[in-house]
């Protein structure tokens, strides 16, 4: 049997098929959270709550979506201006909160840096799981702009030309900002790397 | 020279490749899945403030507070809560106590960030200024 499209089950709810988006949503529930928990900086918290957003903001608005647009590139276009608008928000309000608070916040996360000076020593003991946690600390300090081309490209295995139409920007940019991003990631590892290969 | 440092590159590179091939994918939890379900099928909404009753669980304490259930348990030493049948419950009134009290002590952390911000300003060590002693 020939799986039902999304583009088709999206209209099967704007019909009033409440099964239809329960579908949906169970197909791209790992995909959206993948992106927010990441576009959030791994905050397993405040990502829920915005999957929940974005959700009850697409049941309410079911009616804007129009059957031309792919669906993928639709949600995951709501998901990516959700977040952003989430993250400045809350950036303003940690600014604020830092000048007032004289710092209280700001050094409440150590930064890459920092963590990579306290291993320094133990370099010996990375094992891959290590490594994997200290990309993710890098794709995390990656700024937004690429981060999020960067976490569409290769966690969500989107193409370059979806990618372009979810951020509306040339397919062009997007190769040349993943690129970008990989070279940020790589200058990041780069020591830990090294060091790894020679002992 | 440059061959062979490009060769690391290179290796470097496939490297963080095969790596970024390994990154995990994450999956929200069971009880927000189960919220969402209900709301898609209209058999829930987003409970208003007003609609809470005199006590509130975990739960309804999040959607009282609009903050995340792990930012709770991290201040649970300090909410007022109390035990029954093994669950937390929290009472509305002293809930409501407890932010006024929050509200006291950031307005007195503001003013004492201002005060040190006069303290330590260049005209008032140098006793310059308006500030000259």
């Amino acid at each position: 049997m020939k799986e039902i499209s999304d583009e088709e089950l999206m209209c099967m709810f704007q019909n009033g098929d409440t099964i239809a988006f329960d579908m949906l949503f169970e197909r791209y529930k790992i995909p959206i959270f993948n992106f927010i928990y990441r576009m959030l900086n791994r905050e397993k918290g405040s990502a829920e709550d915005l999957l929940q957003e974005i959700f009850i903001k697409i049941v309410k608005g079911k009616d804007l979506y129009e059957p031309r647009a792919k669906f993928s590139t639709w949600l995951f276009a709501i998901t990516r201006n959700h977040c952003l608008n989430f993250l400045k928000s809350k950036r303003y309000s940690e600014a604020k909160n830092t000048i007032s608070l004289d710092g209280q916040y700001k050094n409440s996360k150590f930064s890459l840096s920092d963590k990579l000076a306290i291993r320094e020593d133990n370099f010996r003991n990375i094992e891959d799981k290590e490594m994997l946690e200290i990309l993710e600390e890098a794709v995390s300090i990656l700024p937004d702009k690429y981060r999020e081309v960067f976490i569409l490209h290769a966690i969500e295995g989107f193409t370059h030309k979806e990618i372009s139409e979810v951020l509306k920007i040339n397919p062009a940019t997007v190769r040349t900002d993943y690129r970008r991003a990989k070279l940020m990631l790589k200058e990041k590892l780069s020591p830990v790397l090294k060091d790894k290969r020679s002992k | 020279m440059s061959c062979e440092k490009s060769r690391k590159k290179l290796h470097v590179l496939r490297e963080v490749d095969s790596l970024i091939n390994k990154l995990s994918r994450y999956a929200p939890s069971n009880e927000v899945v189960f919220k969402i379900k209900s709301y898609i099928h209209g058999q829930s909404e987003i409970r208003k403030r007003k609609e809470f009753g005199p006590v509130l669980d975990m739960d309804e304490l999040v959607n009282f507070l609009r903050v995340s259930k792990e930012i709770i348990e991290q201040y649970l030493n300090d909410i007022p809560c109390f035990e029954l049948g093994g669950k937390i419950l929290f009472r509305r009134k002293s809930i409501e106590e407890w932010i006024e009290k929050r509200e006291r002590d950031f307005g007195f952390q503001m003013l004492e960030s201002d005060l040190n911000k006069v303290l330590l300003s260049r005209d008032f060590k140098q006793g310059g200024g308006k500030w000259k002693i």
